[in-house]
């Protein structure tokens, strides 16, 4: 498989007589045995992973037809988000809103006129804009929260079942 | 997954000893080896399609191990990064009369050694710092050359030499006292 000589070989034929010996020795050190209670625990864990319903799972191991139409959902609400917030501004631009909003820097001058200038923009906006920002807002939210998790079960493929440790008992 | 669960099971149960060996020696802790063997294994049942009947399989397990094994060492090196710092500057002063500092005792042979020597040999090297068992380890037992550990490691050529003959010093002392002790 790998013709090089080990490296322990290497220093030891280069001269390094301690290289040598200590490698001698520590190849004759058998192997620390497994404890009894490893394969259990594995197998326990297999289980305990295979008892997990499809959504709990890391997102490479959904069913097929799950992960096509998460995919597409996601791209979907990305695609829409993005032609919402281009048909906003636009509309933003063509209203008085935006013009109060756009004159709120002159505004600045005393905390009064600040305020007023807000209060202008608030009240020119039309009543069912209010709506359509909670819906944006709850939109934007969702489809963050959608995207950070697709992301995290990308990258941490084992997130939806990590294996249960008990190292911190010692490392605390 | 469609694999069988028996052929699994059986596939850990051969190789079992040969990944909880090799995490053991890099982190000198029961625990946290047989948390870093159960990683390996479950990451194997990911890939049983590819590892399933492969002659390279146990090379595929010591490797996951290995790395799962220096990630875990990694994330917990700020506890003793300090300290090993503070050592490598030491080390790279040093450097020059390192090898009269750690002369190779003259008595020494590990030819055979007795399971007598076996187990202070296996307790000394589990009592290494850190740096210097997981250096020790990656040279002996994974045959990573000096260079490769460097990188591995993210420390310098100089302090993986360093931290290597400490530790063979440290080992081949003790070694040459249980003998001593013996009258051998």
């Amino acid at each position: 498989m790998n013709d090089q000589p080990r490296p322990a070989d290497r220093a030891a034929r280069d001269g390094d007589v301690l290289a040598g010996q200590m490698d001698r020795a520590l190849r004759q050190l058998p192997g620390p045995r497994a404890p009894a209670t490893l394969v259990p625990r594995i197998l326990a864990e297999l289980a305990r992973q295979a008892a997990l319903p499809w959504y709990q799972r890391p997102w490479t191991d959904w069913p097929e037809i799950w992960r096509w139409l998460s995919s597409l959902l996601l791209a979907t609400t990305v695609a829409g988000l993005w032609h919402l917030t281009e048909i906003g501004w636009a509309a933003a631009k063509s209203t008085t809103a935006f013009s109060a909003v756009e004159t709120v820097p002159t505004y600045l001058q005393t905390g009064e006129t600040t305020i007023q200038g807000l209060t202008l923009a608030v009240q020119a906006l039309p009543a069912g804009w209010w709506l359509m920002g909670v819906l944006g807002f709850a939109a934007i939210s969702l489809s963050s929260l959608g995207l950070g998790t697709a992301a995290w079960r990308l990258l941490r493929p084992n997130s939806g079942g990590r294996p249960m440790t008990h190292s911190s008992v010692y490392l605390s | 997954m469609t694999a069988d669960p028996a052929l699994f099971e059986a596939f850990v149960h051969q190789y079992k000893d040969l990944v909880f060996a090799t995490a053991f020696r890099l982190l000198g802790r029961a625990a946290e080896a047989e948390d870093v063997s159960q990683e390996t294994f479950l990451r194997a049942w990911k890939h049983w399609d590819e590892l399933a009947g492969s002659a390279t399989s146990g090379g595929w397990l010591k490797t996951v191990t290995r790395n799962l094994c220096l990630n875990h060492l990694e994330r917990y090196r700020s506890r003793w990064k300090f300290f090993s710092e503070l050592k490598a500057i030491d080390a790279a002063e040093d450097d020059e009369g390192l090898e009269a500092t750690f002369a190779a005792p003259e008595t020494l042979s590990a030819d055979t050694l007795t399971n007598d020597q076996h187990e202070v040999l296996a307790e000394a090297l589990q009592k290494l710092p850190n740096d210097q068992r997981v250096a020790l380890v990656l040279f002996h037992y994974e045959d990573l050359d000096y260079a490769e550990i460097a990188v591995r490691l993210k420390v310098s050529l100089g302090k993986v030499k360093t931290d290597i003959h400490r530790a063979r010093a440290t080992l081949a002392k003790k070694l040459q006292l249980r003998r001593e002790e013996l009258g051998v």
